[in-house]
């Protein structure tokens, strides 16, 4: 059995009286793409914030490359390897497009407490933010402010600066979401590219895209996992179909 | 930099250093003491720049950094005079008027203050940000003012400005070039500041700081470092101030300074480098000059102020050039 990347173990959050995560338990294994799906108010992104650290857990343990990051900060467990996307576009509206990207490189070369060189002239930056923006097909809006970026250009650009930290483990929450078909394609082509290179937990809505792109995908259902397995195996499940597809009468 | 924004900027330096000839010329050397405080509130509102327009750190409590600065000056001054100890215990520390040592030690101690006070402060956010360093600001106001050794809320007469090898401090025309000098100096840091890495997390934290976060940058100590910066030039400024002044009382930390400096940012426009400069020097001509005409200025300065914010969201050097050079310098 290879050693895990990222482990949770009976991790719950409740907000107030609300039980959002209860006693969830799964573990990702190095390069797979697992799917985290589940209906509305299931606790995906929940999850994912307990993941990267946005949220703290209330019981239960996380452990990332080895290390117990339960208590960890959001930027330590970020510098151990963790990138993550955000469902609801979070990239620096102020920065143009490479500079939002040159700053995510930023983040893995060497220290930031540098004073006085241009960063605008530092290839060591700009020259993997430019390889960057080429896979991400966003070279020709380099000096493009992110704010007069489309929205589904400014999901790429989301994406890209996940990948532009060299990440390990990938948190992608809902990246296609709100792109048009053509778009949402390119997308889950350029996804199914990093498979094999990095380990990707994947919160989609598009089922299609899920059962075409997972290894193995887990189901969420209020908070708790109902299920756990290869695509196949959740699309035979009858507790997954009945939770998608209602009780049958 | 275009072509345009070059010439701007080679007209304004020249136009600097010819001053104190062109006021002589024209009979009005007594506009020269202005000019050099518009200086050094420029070095002021610059340094809060750094931190509320870079930075996003809405801090209500500038002043406290200048009366720091300027109280090192007095104190070390005062007991230069004497010739009695600054303290006895646990080094021997004597009076001095040598602004090679005094005002290195003025930024020291102002952002020795910005390092504790902001290990406190920048734990929090928004409003609860502004009253903190506020409070902080006004806890160094009543401390001075509580020193009857040093004047209390009357503060301390200095009776020459400090020595800076060998320059003669004491003449206006010097004292100018030398403000000027150190104001232009802390532009160019600031620029090179702000287009490094260092800047680019700084800027990047105003922004997003979450998404910077999730990078893996953690914010706080840059939002830290910043603060202590902005701090220490806050102290040169305040060093300066009473140098020129010869004087220093609590009246230099008082809040409404600290909402003077803010308003001088916020007026030339925040996050562009030469705003806050040129905010300075708005809102010290217009002081004077409408103070000529009405005791009641501030009746015409407050809705001119109002009128600015609200009509121009880059300040003055928004209306006065295009905005592209924002967060750039």
């Amino acid at each position: 059995m290879v050693e895990p990347i990222l482990q949770l173990q009976g991790v719950g959050k409740s907000f107030g009286g609300l039980r959002v995560c209860d006693d969830i338990n799964f573990t990702l294994v190095p390069g797979e793409l697992h799917a985290l799906i589940g209906p509305n108010g299931a606790g995906k992104t929940t999850l994912l914030n307990l993941i990267s650290g946005l949220l703290q857990v209330d019981t239960g343990t996380l452990h990332f490359q080895g290390s117990n990051i339960t208590n960890r900060p959001i930027h330590a467990r970020a510098q151990l390897g963790m990138a993550r996307s955000f469902q609801i576009t979070s990239i620096l509206q102020g920065f143009t497009v490479q500079q939002n990207i040159a700053l995510a490189v930023q983040s893995i070369r060497g220290s930031s407490y540098r004073f006085w060189k241009r960063v605008a002239d530092d290839p060591l930056l700009q020259e993997p933010a430019k390889k960057v923006m080429s896979q991400m097909g966003l070279a020709d809006r380099a000096s493009t402010p992110a704010s007069s970026l489309s929205h589904g250009e400014q999901r790429l650009l989301e994406m890209g600066m996940a990948l532009a930290t060299e990440p390990d483990l990938l948190l992608l929450d809902e990246p296609m979401a709100g792109l048009g078909p053509g778009s949402a394609r390119n997308l889950a082509e350029l996804i199914d590219s990093l498979k094999g290179n990095v380990t990707i937990l994947l919160v989609e809505h598009d089922m299609q895209t899920v059962f075409f792109l997972a290894d193995r995908i887990t189901v969420l259902v209020q908070g708790r996992v109902i299920a756990t397995g290869t695509p196949q195996q959740i699309r035979n499940n009858p507790a997954v179909q009945e939770a998608y597809l209602g009780k049958p009468c | 930099m275009s072509a345009l924004n070059k010439i701007t900027l080679l007209a304004t330096l020249a136009l600097l250093l010819a001053l104190p000839w062109l006021l002589d010329i024209s009979g009005q050397q007594y506009l020269l003491s202005l000019a050099t405080r518009v200086l050094i509130y420029g070095l002021a509102a610059s340094s809060l720049n750094l931190i509320l327009g870079y930075g996003g750190m809405v801090s209500l409590g500038h002043a406290a950094f200048m009366g720091i600065g300027g109280y090192t000056v007095g104190i070390l001054a005062f007991h230069s005079y004497e010739g009695s100890p600054v303290l006895s215990w646990p080094l021997q520390l004597s009076g001095s008027e040598n602004g090679l040592l005094v005002w290195p030690l003025a930024m020291l101690l102002a952002a020795l203050f910005g390092l504790v006070t902001g290990a406190i402060s920048l734990r929090t956010r928004g409003m609860h940000f502004i009253m903190i360093t506020l409070a902080f600001a006004q806890m160094v106001f009543f401390f001075f003012t509580s020193l009857d050794t040093y004047g209390g809320g009357d503060g301390i007469s200095m009776y020459n400005r400090n020595q800076l090898a060998g320059l003669d401090l004491g003449s206006d025309w010097t004292f100018y070039y030398l403000c000027l000098a150190v104001l232009l100096a802390f532009l160019y840091l600031m620029h090179r500041l702000i287009n490094s890495r260092f800047g680019r997390v700084l800027v990047g934290s105003r922004e997003n700081e979450q998404r910077l976060q999730v990078l893996g940058f953690a914010t706080f100590g840059y939002r830290l470092v910043s603060y202590c910066l902005a701090g220490g030039a806050a102290g040169l400024a305040g060093a300066l101030l009473v140098n020129q002044g010869e004087y220093v009382s609590p009246g230099l930390i008082h809040w409404t300074r600290s909402g003077e400096v803010m308003v001088m940012v916020l007026l030339g426009g925040m996050g562009t480098l030469a705003g806050p400069v040129l905010g300075a020097a708005a809102l010290l001509f217009l002081e004077e000059y409408l103070a000529m005409y009405t005791e009641h200025w501030m009746v015409i300065l407050g809705p001119f102020l109002i009128l600015v914010v609200l009509f121009a969201r880059g300040g003055l050097y928004g209306l006065l050039f295009d905005r592209k050079g924002k967060d750039h310098g």
